[in-house]
């Protein structure tokens, strides 16, 4: 008789899993839980929750739909936070891919599947999409209510008086609702649902939508639904209005989107696009790429060499990555310019100094070892390290290095 | 084409996996074979077993050595594993009595019926760290290899019972008539919690089988809060049973239907035994609470017996159910935790937005800071003032 063991290692390829991953009679009990759902508007159904191949609280319910409902054919997109890149969504869309083989699209609008945390996408989705929502936290009354019979009670009579209660009292203590995401919305007029927590920003993008969103909870082992075309009203009084994230005047430093919810970057006092494709796509329409791109980065080391010695420079968001801390200021200057074939002694001096008083580094300081600067003036001295011959140059951050010490204001270039 | 802008998130992810890969795998020190984590790592295997929820040492070893001795991140790797695994049948229920004892202590009786059989414990162990160099413990290990194995104290040899079962601690009170009989003459189907959740009013297997797959720490927690913490439904236990054995796995063969012993798993089971005080309780009567786990882990199987009774004991009165069944899984509470890693900037924003529009609604209420100074002063002065 084999061991469990010797039967794992003796698959042909012992990582192999289904498709979907999970087994065939688990997906059928997913796509019930959803069915029910989807006939129940906003009403939580219990699923018996698999465990995941990713953490509890990691997006395990949303993977759980996701993999319940996705077929060969299907297009898919996931984001974190409206973010493709992020690292989870990235992890996600991983296995997603691995144990499906589907084609992926950070486009919302090719997607027919776009498994989401915390964002519903800026683009109008439209009919035959189905959004899936990532859901930490099901419950919408439990800030309100801790006893789980209790909390099943008042969703069975639709008696939301206690959310109601705090409504009322937020805007008697503070002049105005509190509630941040996550906010609490009725749907098709009978259940109270938690907008997993999505800003009040994409609440509205909920109500009569064209497309399907399912919420799932795997910690929790709640699926519900939102059906195409159901009424969702956030829970507020007649007389006061429901608000979405706003500030006055933010607007998007890359897309200068005013329309989109955005976030803010610290330090450099700048706002983004939360949804980063929507965004990209933007600034493409903007400033359309031209067809010759190229990426430097994956060139051949000695082409991106010759590169930055002629034609290209990179100012780094550390200073010290970028500068030779054991040669003083300008010897630091004077690599570049010999790099380049400058020869004479004299002028690379006059050019060194040159540089360095442009960047108000004081010249008595140009032949100390860099190592000895404090942060404001090594980070000073490696911009004309970087463009010494008068070539164009590039940040290697983008946004803006938000991390640069508060020194005088060195123009981007 | 469109994987492109996400592609920086992934070489991330990738990286970082090769450099856990690569640190795992790659060492000066010998490959760590799997037979000896499972022989020489016993009990860390037995709690992945029991946190996973499935009986596979293999498995459970591959899992520890794949998370790096993490015992909750294992668990989690036989979990999701066993949810690729299709059900192919049920086995038959076996009563606690079969089981083969390789242990069985009595605390609440110097001679029970049946045995006290201490068998391979550390409890009457000097906690004594052993710094005998590398070469004289394996001289010891050759020594001991070559002896005889006939003696009781060098095998942990399991009690054959004699004929019969051994009589419980259960079965001596029902018989002087001083448990509550709480057992029940139909026979349901038990609750399975790997397919349907749980919330309070379900039935107690569905109460059993959650402890049972517990994190053990969670557990531990829970009964000592209700000892020495804010919660204080604990109350006087004494121990019935503590055994730990193999009990057999039958499955009725699929041609024949005649039932089959096909294997066993090992188990550690307890009955915690109530004084009952309460009002409204019969007090001339005890009450049992009951501990069964896999694999070798008695204080998980101790802390479920008394947190079992005291739910029952309780009623529904309180929020203990609600505890024991949501908030006792290691991989619930510990993923949850962990996701407070992922990125919360939307959450963020918007927290920061409410936080302008009550300043804005409010534009006096900013000195945050003095504010409870101010109130704390008011209090004192309401509070001088003679009634």
């Amino acid at each position: 008789m084999s061991s469990i063991a010797e039967l794992l290692d003796g698959r042909a390829d012992s990582n192999a899993y289904g498709f979907a991953f999970l087994d065939e009679g688990s997906k059928r009990e997913i796509r019930r839980a959803v069915l029910t759902a989807v006939a129940v508007p906003g009403y939580q159904v219990p699923f018996g929750s698999r465990e995941m191949p990713v953490a509890r609280g990691w997006g395990s319910g949303g993977l759980q739909i996701t993999l319940g409902i996705i077929g060969p054919t299907d297009v898919l997109k996931v984001i974190d936070q409206g973010e493709d890149a992020g690292v989870n969504a990235a992890n996600l869309r991983r296995l997603i891919v691995d144990t499906t083989g589907v084609e992926t699209t950070t486009d919302a609008r090719e997607a027919t599947i776009i498994q989401t945390r915390h964002r519903v996408p800026e683009d109008d989705l439209s009919d035959g999409q189905v959004l899936v929502l990532q859901v930490p936290v099901p419950e919408p009354l439990r800030s309100v209510e801790r006893d789980m019979t209790e909390l099943a009670r008042m969703h069975g009579e639709a008696d939301y008086s206690k959310m109601w209660v705090s409504l009322y009292e937020d805007l008697v203590r503070h002049g105005v609702i509190t509630q941040t995401t996550g906010y609490p919305c009725l749907v098709g007029g009978r259940y109270v649902i938690a907008t997993t927590p999505i800003p009040r920003w994409d609440c509205p993008k909920l109500h009569q939508a064209s497309f399907l969103s399912l919420f799932g909870a795997g910690r929790e082992k709640r699926i519900y639904a939102i059906p195409p075309h159901t009424d969702v009203e956030p829970l507020t009084f007649e007389d006061v209005a429901f608000e979405v994230e706003r500030t006055e005047g933010a607007r998007c430093w890359r897309c200068a989107s005013e329309v989109s919810f955005l976030i803010h970057i610290p330090g450099v006092d700048l706002w983004a696009c939360s949804d980063s494709d929507w965004c990209n796509r933007r600034v493409a329409a903007i400033q359309p790429i031209p067809q010759d791109v190229h990426d430097i980065l994956s060139l051949d080391a000695s082409v991106t060499r010759a590169l930055r010695v002629n034609d290209l420079a990179i100012v780094y968001q550390d200073p010290s990555e970028g500068l030779d801390l054991r040669v003083s200021a300008g010897g630091n200057i004077a690599a570049a310019l010999t790099a380049a074939g400058w020869r004479h002694f004299g002028r690379i001096r006059a050019r060194a100094s040159e540089l360095l008083a442009r960047v108000e580094v004081p010249l008595s300081r140009m032949d100390d070892p860099v190592r000895t600067f404090s942060g404001g003036c090594d980070s000073a001295s490696s911009w004309p390290k970087r463009w010494p011959t008068g070539r164009p140059s590039c940040s290697s951050t983008n946004p803006p290095p938000i991390s640069m010490p508060p020194l005088r204001p060195v123009s981007w270039i | 084409m469109g994987y492109v802008a996400a592609k920086g998130g992934l070489e991330a992810i990738s990286a970082a996996e090769a450099l856990v890969r690569r640190k795992r795998l790659v060492g000066d020190s010998r490959w760590l074979g799997l037979d000896q984590i499972t022989e020489r790592l016993r009990l860390a295997v037995d709690r992945v077993m029991g946190e996973g929820g499935l009986w596979a040492p293999e498995v459970a070893a591959r899992a520890l050595r794949q998370a790096e001795g993490d015992v909750i991140e294992a668990s989690q790797l036989v979990r999701s594993f066993r949810s690729t695994l299709v059900r192919l049948a049920y086995s038959e229920p076996v009563s606690a009595d079969d089981l083969v004892p390789l242990r069985r202590i009595v605390p609440a009786y110097r001679n029970p019926p049946g045995p006290q059989l201490l068998g391979r414990t550390l409890d009457y162990v000097g906690r004594l760290l052993d710094r005998s160099s590398e070469s004289a413990a394996q001289g010891e290990a050759t020594t001991l290899a070559t002896q005889s194995t006939d003696r009781r104290d060098h095998v942990e040899a399991p009690f054959d019972g004699g004929g019969g079962p051994v009589e419980r601690l259960l079965d001596v009170l029902r018989e002087q008539g001083l448990a509550v009989d709480r057992r029940r003459v139909d026979d349901p189907e038990p609750f399975d919690i790997t397919r349907q959740p749980t919330r309070p009013g379900v039935p107690r297997s569905a109460r059993l089988s959650t402890m049972a797959r517990a994190e053990t720490g969670a557990l531990v927690n829970l009964w000592y809060r209700n000892v020495l913490g804010p919660d204080t439904y604990l109350h006087e236990v004494t121990l019935g049973e503590v055994r730990h054995g193999r009990l057999p796995v039958r499955v009725k063969s699929p041609v024949t239907d005649v039932p089959i012993d096909i294997g066993f798993v090992r188990v550690t089971e307890v009955e915690a035994i109530e004084d009952l005080d309460g009002i409204d309780e019969d007090r001339s009567a005890f009450d049992v609470g009951y501990g069964l786990c896999m694999g070798h882990n008695e204080r998980k199987a101790i802390a479920m017996a008394n947190l079992d009774i005291s739910v029952t004991r309780d009623g529904g009165r309180s929020s203990l159910e609600q505890s024991v069944l949501l908030t006792t899984d290691g991989l619930d509470a510990s993923g949850f935790l962990e996701h407070l890693k992922l990125p919360h900037n939307v959450t963020f924003r918007s927290m920061i937005e409410r936080k302008a529009a009550v300043r804005a609604a409010a534009p006096r209420k900013t000195g945050v800071v003095d504010e409870p100074v101010k109130r704390v002063a008011s209090t004192h002065q309401v509070s001088e003032v003679p009634p």
